[in-house]
């Protein structure tokens, strides 16, 4: 027993030593770490972090280092690799020498998980010393980044991905902007007005996946399409889990309901059994599919049997089947670097790529996050794979929005062929700014005014 | 070399050990980067995690899939108040601790009447209960948004500090739980792990046993998890799910099954292994499963039962048939 208690003391000496360190660290925080952090400086200038912007004035030239956090492993890997070939394929024909100033870019893995992305962004910003953030695929960790770098004046967050609707709404967030990139719900006010006016559909259900983007997705057209006239019950609002493969249930309840068309929002892997579902059980034979602005996204579209997709509408701020000349020739360069027809994710970087070194063009070569800002959300339109792209004073693009079809291309591959195109639409289209921003954000409960 | 001369080395050697780990820990804010500083930090809080696991898995047999539903409960707890009311630290700490606590009440009392697989399946249920509250409560928790705008105490606000709490709190819940696994009470968790109906013939009351043991490894999960939303300053959902609780079992197996520092070496791999190794190399999940797998094959005591069991041989050569790992904890009748 001897042995055990020459433990027990040994580990309680140690643990007051420790616990003692700390009490006095946490009486006098600023000065132990002042100390602390000026030993570290000397070994490292890297390790020393500056809360101060990396400024570069014009014609002055030096480095602009970017970081690029995307899921490569984990989940959402797929379109994550689609994002890195977007980026990848912009480096390779344009170069990383733009306006006098050096791009530097780091890819880092998040795993698809916000607490690894938050330990990637601090080493991106601790030791990288980077300028610019690209905080991930996932809405989870762009909200986590967003939120731990938001009160950082010296990094610049550009998110052509996460889009959830506060950051640029109600809680918007500093020092972030979405070259590139679009408001959750925004694509889908536009499909509600065309599935009321130009479909001429009156009553309408939903299947959506059960989460914030599904909330937001789903509540975009909900408000739209009832605040123009048209009918959704509440009990005609279906919702499942969003990691769900298994749709036979909810096809069943989807093939009970009475109504003109359904809109169906899946994700990621969730998309293909979505679709294929929706046709196996026969609901497409009788309701038309809405589908969301993922749903059929070209990451999935590759993935799907001709004969379930084929003719299926769906919307979105990208299509690749589109004659816009952009559009054109991204998807050709794209398909020819990689073999694949280009995604969303594929051209959200490319366009986010595009936007700094447009903006870097337009000051002539000067950095700081705060003008860079300035300049993107000032009267800069880009050319991008989208469309015309622009910003308004949040940081939130003003995009074309496409009513898309899913058709065969001349060589049997499926794609999105644009039917419809809203042009100019901002984050709060067709409700005036100030109204919409009276209302809450949407969630399961709230789906707009006039719903329910 | 006598037994008693070989308990005396072993003794002084892990002595060394852990004199070096401290002075290491203590040390080691003032040579390295905020990064690796992070990630140890990191480690230190999943290394108590997975400690709390190893209590009912390593130490009484249970496994469960769900803790990681207490220590979301307990994240949850503290980003709620911090996050969408007024609330300063002492209710923010109040209102974590009990939520943390509360949970554990209630599975215990929902799996303290299983065991074996169905014990697993009930662990299960209740972390995805957990998940399934944190998704769908978007005015509580935000749901996939995650709750923003979680700031840690001004008193620990430096990375710098923070480590040292995280450090401070990891030495002291060590100690405490190595008291409670020497005590009666770690005793008879080890009997449920050997025969449960033996403990009962011996006059312990299981069931409350199973409570009792929820109770505390709840007590020391729901630490971590207010260490881990104050250290990562945000929570979503994915803190809750099936991964988040299978992974601190991982750790426990990788780094050494019912031994105190298994779990502790499994977190420090496994950290570094998701969020360094991948830097350097894109396949991380390749090396992560390798590691697995070697893990299986050649050490299926965990690390420390490898080296444990590679130490007693050499010193103690003749008495080579003792191929059990000595773990720090085995009973020791006399003395």
């Amino acid at each position: 027993m001897n042995k055990y208690r020459k433990w027990v003391l040994l580990l309680a000496v140690f643990a007051l030593f420790a616990t003692a360190c700390g009490d006095d660290d946490a009486d006098a925080p600023t000065s132990e770490e002042t100390t602390a952090e000026e030993s570290t400086s000397e070994e490292t200038t890297a390790e020393e972090p500056s809360e101060e912007p990396q400024v570069i004035e014009a014609g002055e030239g030096g480095t602009l280092t970017i970081g690029v956090m995307l899921p490569l492993t984990g989940f959402v890997a797929g379109p994550g690799e689609d994002a890195r070939q977007g980026m990848e394929l912009f480096i390779e024909q344009f170069g990383l020498e733009h306006s006098g100033i050096t791009l530097e870019v780091i890819f880092e893995d998040t795993a698809s998980d916000a607490a690894v992305a938050l330990e990637k962004a601090t080493k991106l910003v601790e030791v990288d010393d980077v300028d610019i953030i690209i905080p991930g695929i996932l809405a989870s960790t762009g909200g986590a980044v967003g939120d731990a770098l938001g009160d950082r004046t010296d990094v610049l967050l550009l998110s052509p991905y996460s889009c959830n609707d506060d950051f640029t709404q109600r809680a918007p967030l500093d020092g972030y902007a979405r070259p590139g990139g679009w408001a959750c719900s925004q694509t889908s006010h536009a499909f509600g007005l065309w599935a009321y006016e130009e479909a001429g559909y009156r009553n309408i259900a939903t299947s959506c996946a059960d989460y914030t983007f599904g909330y937001e997705h789903c509540g975009g057209f909900v408000d739209s399409f009832t605040d123009a006239g048209g009918t959704v019950l509440a009990e005609n609002q279906i919702w499942f889990p969003p990691p769900n493969q298994d749709f036979g249930t909810y096809a069943t309840q989807m093939n009970g309901l009475d109504v003109d068309a359904i809109v169906g929002l899946a994700v990621g892997g969730g998309a293909v059994p979505f679709v294929t579902a929706y046709a196996d059980f026969g609901v497409n034979q009788k309701t038309p599919l809405l589908a969301g602005a993922v749903t059929t996204d070209q990451s999935v579209l590759r993935a799907m049997d001709e004969a379930s997709v084929l003719g299926t509408i769906s919307h979105g701020h990208w299509a690749e089947g589109s004659d816009v000349p952009e559009t054109q020739a991204f998807v050709a360069d794209f398909e020819e670097a990689t073999g694949k027809i280009a995604s969303y994710y594929a051209a959200a970087n490319f366009a986010a790529m595009q936007w700094v070194v447009a903006t870097l063009e337009e000051t002539g070569g000067e950095f700081n996050p705060g003008l860079f800002l300035d300049v993107m959300t000032g009267d800069m339109e880009i050319a991008t794979p989208f469309g015309p792209q622009s910003l308004d004073d949040s940081g939130s693009p003003i995009l074309n929005v496409y009513i898309r079809e899913v058709v065969l291309r001349e060589d049997g591959k499926l794609w999105n062929v644009p039917i419809f195109t809203y042009e100019a639409v901002d984050q709060y289209f067709p409700f005036d700014k100030d109204t919409y921003l009276q209302q809450p954000a949407y969630t399961r409960e709230y789906q707009g005014e006039n719903a329910g | 070399m006598n037994r008693s001369q070989a308990m005396t080395l072993t003794f002084k050697v892990k002595a060394g050990l852990l004199v070096a780990a401290v002075v290491i820990g203590l040390v080691l804010p003032r040579v390295t980067n905020t990064f690796i500083l992070g990630l140890i930090t990191l480690s230190f809080v999943f290394a108590l995690f997975a400690m709390s696991i190893d209590l009912m898995a390593g130490y009484a047999g249970l496994v469960t899939l769900g803790h990681a539903g207490v220590l979301g409960m307990a994240m949850y707890g503290v980003g709620y108040i911090a996050s969408k009311t007024e609330g300063g630290v002492a209710l923010q700490l109040a209102v974590g601790f009990t939520a943390g606590m509360v949970a554990s009440a209630i599975f215990g009392l929902m799996a303290m009447r299983s065991t074996g697989v169905y014990f697993i399946m009930v662990t299960i249920a209740q972390g995805m209960i957990v998940w399934g509250l944190a998704s769908r409560l978007a005015t509580i928790t935000g749901a996939e948004n995650g709750l923003l705008g979680i700031r840690r105490p001004v008193q620990v606000e430096g990375d710098i500090t923070f480590y040292y709490l995280a450090f401070g709190v990891l030495l002291i819940c060590s100690w405490a739980l190595y008291v409670i696994v020497n005590s009666p009470f770690g005793y008879s968790l080890k009997g449920l792990r050997g025969s449960e109906m033996r403990v009962r013939m011996l006059g312990h009351n299981s069931e409350f046993l199973k409570f009792y043991m929820f109770m505390v490894s709840g007590f020391f999960a729901t630490i971590a998890g207010i260490l881990l939303v104050y250290l990562n300053e945000f929570v979503s959902p994915s803190d809750v799910i099936l991964g988040a609780s299978a992974i601190p079992v991982l750790m426990a197996i990788l780094g050494g099954i019912g031994t105190l520092i298994g779990p502790v070496i499994g977190a420090f791999i496994i950290v570094f292994l998701r969020n360094w190794v991948s830097i350097l190399i894109e396949r991380w999940p390749t090396i992560m499963g390798t590691i697995f797998i070697l893990n299986v094959l050649f050490a299926r005591d965990g690390l420390v039962g490898a080296i444990s069991s590679w130490w007693n041989r050499r010193i103690d050569k003749p008495k080579s048939e003792s191929t059990r790992p000595v773990v720090q904890q085995e009973p020791v009748k006399s003395g």
